[in-house]
């Protein structure tokens, strides 16, 4: 791959842009995604959205991470000591 | 040696691969649906944390995600027996846990369920033209990194189940668009189309916060549109 693309092979901004969140979701091959990468490296507005795009993701990541209250916890396992009984009786 | 030979016997006859306590026939299943039971407890409950936050982003109070969970549980502990082992587990209770909730706690919350009119070339099309529309830059994305999780969780209630539920799987959960189509009971496509909606609109929030908070100078008048 060189840094003169064919225009057929060349990624357009449109293409690009409607990619992006399946290439930020490791959704796409290796092939398509170093297509996509050469033109984010070429076109600075289609870079600033992947930017943002990949912060919005590890902040949602990093804002969600609540652990269940221990009554819950507790709930459950005496909710499943009764089914088991249930399970053994039957 | 007369139980040797019998056992020796009964195993020729009915080959039973390495099941053969041939003995144990009749109390047999009882004993799988004890040790499923074991097992559903040393396998499944690791998971009750991120399905309790998962339930906290759904129902949006922490009284009815506690519920939730419990609900979840209880029923795939009634339908272990259908999880093949070796299958994702943890997809497999989300898609227990999602169904509970869209089929009970959306309905009783009242939330409006997304139009069944989600295509692909939709948002295809609003993705393409937002190329410009951007009101941020690349440096200030990462002004997005200082507001505070309550900030996000807050965006997150405020847009679409639907989107909100695809965006939490996707980001948080880090599953691919083919478990999130099986865990929502959806086509890929519009798992793609919700990532798409819920992220433009998250973006939005956010940016929005972001700028209340100072963290991003507000938009000039009338400029950048």
């Amino acid at each position: 791959m060189t840094g003169s693309h064919d225009a057929d092979d060349a990624v357009d901004c449109a293409e690009a842009l409607s990619k992006l969140f399946e290439f930020l979701d490791a959704e796409i091959g290796e092939a398509e995604g170093d297509r996509i990468r050469l033109h984010l490296a070429d076109c600075e507005p289609c870079l600033s959205e992947y930017d943002v795009s990949e912060h919005l993701k590890k902040l949602v990541r990093r804002s969600c991470n609540d652990s269940a209250p221990a009554e819950l916890h507790e709930r459950i396992r005496a909710q499943l000591t009764v089914l088991r009984t249930q399970v053994e009786r039957d | 040696m007369l139980a040797d030979a019998r056992a020796s016997q009964v195993g020729a006859v009915r080959p039973l691969g390495s099941w053969v306590m041939s003995e144990d026939t009749n109390r047999a299943p009882d004993e799988a649906a004890a040790e499923r039971a074991e097992r559903f407890e040393r396998e499944a409950l690791v998971y009750v944390d991120q399905l309790y936050s998962a339930a906290l982003r759904m129902t949006r109070n922490p009284a009815d995600a506690e519920d939730l969970v419990q609900e979840t549980i209880v029923k795939a502990f009634a339908a272990f027996h259908q999880y093949r082992p070796g299958t994702n587990l943890k997809a497999w209770l989300y898609r227990i846990l999602t169904n509970t909730f869209i089929n009970s706690y959306r309905k009783k919350q009242r939330e409006p369920i997304a139009s069944g009119s989600e295509d692909v070339e939709d948002w295809q099309l609003a993705r393409a033209a937002t190329h410009t529309s951007s009101g941020l830059r690349s440096a200030e994305a990462e002004a997005l990194d200082n507001l505070p999780d309550s900030d996000v969780k807050e965006a997150l209630a405020s847009i679409g189940a639907d989107f909100r539920i695809a965006v939490y799987l996707a980001d948080v959960e880090g599953f691919a668009y083919k478990e999130i189509a099986e865990i929502m009971g959806t086509p890929i496509g519009t798992v793609m189309s919700r990532l798409h909606r819920g992220r433009h609109q998250l973006r939005e929030l956010l940016t929005d916060y972001a700028r209340e908070r100072g963290l991003v100078p507000a938009a000039p008048e009338g400029g950048d549109q």
